[in-house]
């Protein structure tokens, strides 16, 4: 069964679709439909993988997910990203993120949630000018190279399940939860 | 952390150089901008010589190392976007 994250990533792709003998550039609504909708399945994963790494994966479980997924927030979720997703985590959780497995804490995030972070930020930036601004005009290209970093900075999280992967996963859902702030930032 | 726009023209143009699509950059246009939040960010967006036959994966490692390079001297997010010159 496939994922709601894919299946939203399938629509973002399917409005890209051309009819047979159709030419010249898709129309801009179309284009603006597909990026918000690729971010939203990345949104939307997001907060699957991050209830799932604190409230459990049974399925029983389920409601409870959905329930803290409610919680977290478009803001929360791109300040988290945001302290992760440079090229040296912010010193302002990086002690909290370090795990047993890496001597003295990691300077960087591991690949895989750097740049999901990155893909989080870009296109959350570009989904927000395709919604609201009209001033701003996309490309059929924009729009591809966000389906596809969508589509691959999920597929890398995915794969990522050494157990250093998945000690980062849960921290960094945790600190999610705190909208990616610890007690006593300002 | 903020360099001035021929800074990060010039950062922008040297992570290109790193990728394969290097030399397929006609104009740079960069302006600061803020998000719905209130934050800053860089909208950038390039213009390409072509962009039939680019792989979109090509312009997904270009904006990645556009991201790298510019965030080592700007601590605003550079969004980048693409138009083709024809």
């Amino acid at each position: 069964m496939a994922s709601y994250d894919l299946d939203m990533l399938e629509a973002a792709e399917r409005l890209l679709d051309r009819d047979i003998g159709q030419r010249g550039p898709l129309p801009q609504a179309r284009i603006r439909r597909s990026i918000s909708t690729a971010y939203y399945a990345l949104f939307h994963f997001v907060l699957d993988e991050f209830c799932r790494r604190v409230v459990g994966t049974h399925s029983s479980l389920s409601r409870r997910r959905r329930i803290l997924a409610r919680t977290l927030s478009h803001r929360g979720l791109k300040r988290t990203f945001d302290k992760i997703r440079g090229r040296a985590i912010d010193a302002s959780v990086a002690e909290f993120l370090a795990t047993s497995f890496v001597t003295g804490g990691p300077a960087a995030a591991p690949g895989f949630a750097r740049t999901l972070a990155s893909v989080f930020a870009d296109t959350q930036t570009v989904r927000h000018d395709a919604d609201y601004d009209l001033n701003v005009s996309f490309s059929e290209k924009d729009a591809r190279t966000i389906v596809t970093q969508v589509r691959r900075s999920i597929s890398d999280w995915r794969a990522a399940d050494k157990e250093s992967d998945r000690d980062f996963k849960q921290a960094l859902s945790v600190l999610a939860l705190l909208e990616g702030q610890l007690r006593g930032e300002s | 952390m903020q360099a001035d726009v021929q800074t990060l023209k010039r950062a922008v143009l040297v992570a290109a150089d790193r990728t394969a699509l290097n030399g397929l950059i006609e104009n740079i246009e960069l302006e600061p901008a803020q998000d719905e939040w209130g934050s800053d960010f860089l909208r950038v967006k390039l213009r390409m010589k072509h962009l039939d036959g680019i792989d979109d994966l090509e312009l997904v490692n270009l904006k990645r190392a556009i991201q790298d390079d510019v965030g080592d001297i700007d601590e605003r997010f550079p969004s980048v976007r693409f138009s083709d010159a024809g």
